[in-house]
């Protein structure tokens, strides 16, 4: 019989959308609280820490912008873990690490998936709205120092996203998986 | 004496490229994903690499002749993706 692990939270609505293990004792869980107001709900990420016996709340980074979800999260090292988009765990503290601003139309940019290769080669997809008129697939680099945008090519000529990004090794073919028109899967490469 | 100086800075003008490869990520290029044989409607939405010769991607697909979606998967073997399991 399965252990059924409890997540804690306050909101009135929470919801987690990605999870990863470093170990045993040291896995994180990412997702999305809402609370609801009289004007709507108002959305925050959700971050919970598992240490081997139960999930607790961790604190987001300050500043984190209304309406975030964090969608993926991938680990280097106990140490060093990414949540997407854009936020760090150094070891002690979650912090917000700036994106690149996309100058076609912000926004409607979202990242939603994630891999972290090593503490300079962490991978994030997406989409974004190009000239408000076509979906596009989005990819962004982080290098141990900043978070840069990196081309990637669309196949249909309304929507192409990335839901998904892989790779086993820096150095190795990294996969970045999604749709490319509704008829058609899309999967593009390049190295990690 | 000359040929080992010359090897030394070739050697040397590969590393910084490499760094610099390194530094600015080569952008992303598509490669031929499969569509499930008779679909209209195609999704992948997770993937997970094991090895250079293993990926995984999966996620749902729609009959032409179909209302619902149905969940598929795709494998890269090192030279192509194909879907999994192939048809007989």
């Amino acid at each position: 019989m399965a252990d059924l692990a409890t997540a804690p939270v306050t909101a009135d609505d929470n919801r987690l959308h990605a999870v990863t293990m470093i170990s045993a004792n040291d896995g994180w869980a990412v997702g999305e609280s809402n609370v609801f107001t009289s004007t709507g709900a108002v959305t925050s990420g959700l971050i919970e820490h598992w240490n081997g016996t139960a999930w607790t709340k961790a604190t987001s980074p300050s500043g984190e912008p209304t309406g975030a979800r964090l969608l993926a999260v991938s680990a280097v090292s106990t140490s060093d873990v990414w949540a997407v988009g854009a936020e760090h765990w150094d070891g002690t503290a979650w912090t917000l690490v700036p994106s690149p601003t996309i100058t076609t139309n912000n926004a409607q940019d979202s990242l939603t998936g994630g891999v972290a290769l090593s503490s300079t080669d962490v991978w994030a997809v997406g989409q974004t709205l190009a000239n408000f008129s076509t979906i596009t697939t989005l990819a962004l680099h982080w290098n141990g120092t900043n978070w840069q945008i990196v081309s990637s090519a669309n196949r249909s000529t309304t929507v192409n996203v990335f839901n998904a990004v892989t790779g086993s090794a820096p150095g190795e073919p990294l996969w970045a998986v999604g749709q490319g028109g509704n008829a058609n899967t899309l999967i593009e490469t390049t190295t990690g | 004496m000359r040929h080992l100086r010359l090897a030394i800075a070739i050697a040397a003008a590969a590393v910084l490229l490499t760094a610099t490869a390194a530094d600015a990520a080569a952008g992303l290029t598509i490669v031929s994903s499969p569509n499930p044989a008779g679909s209209d409607f195609n999704e992948l939405d997770g993937a997970i690499a094991t090895a250079p010769t293993n990926a995984w991607a999966v996620g749902f697909t729609r009959a032409s002749t179909a209302l619902a979606f149905a969940p598929f998967a795709e494998r890269w073997n090192g030279s192509a993706w194909r879907i999994w399991p192939p048809r007989r």
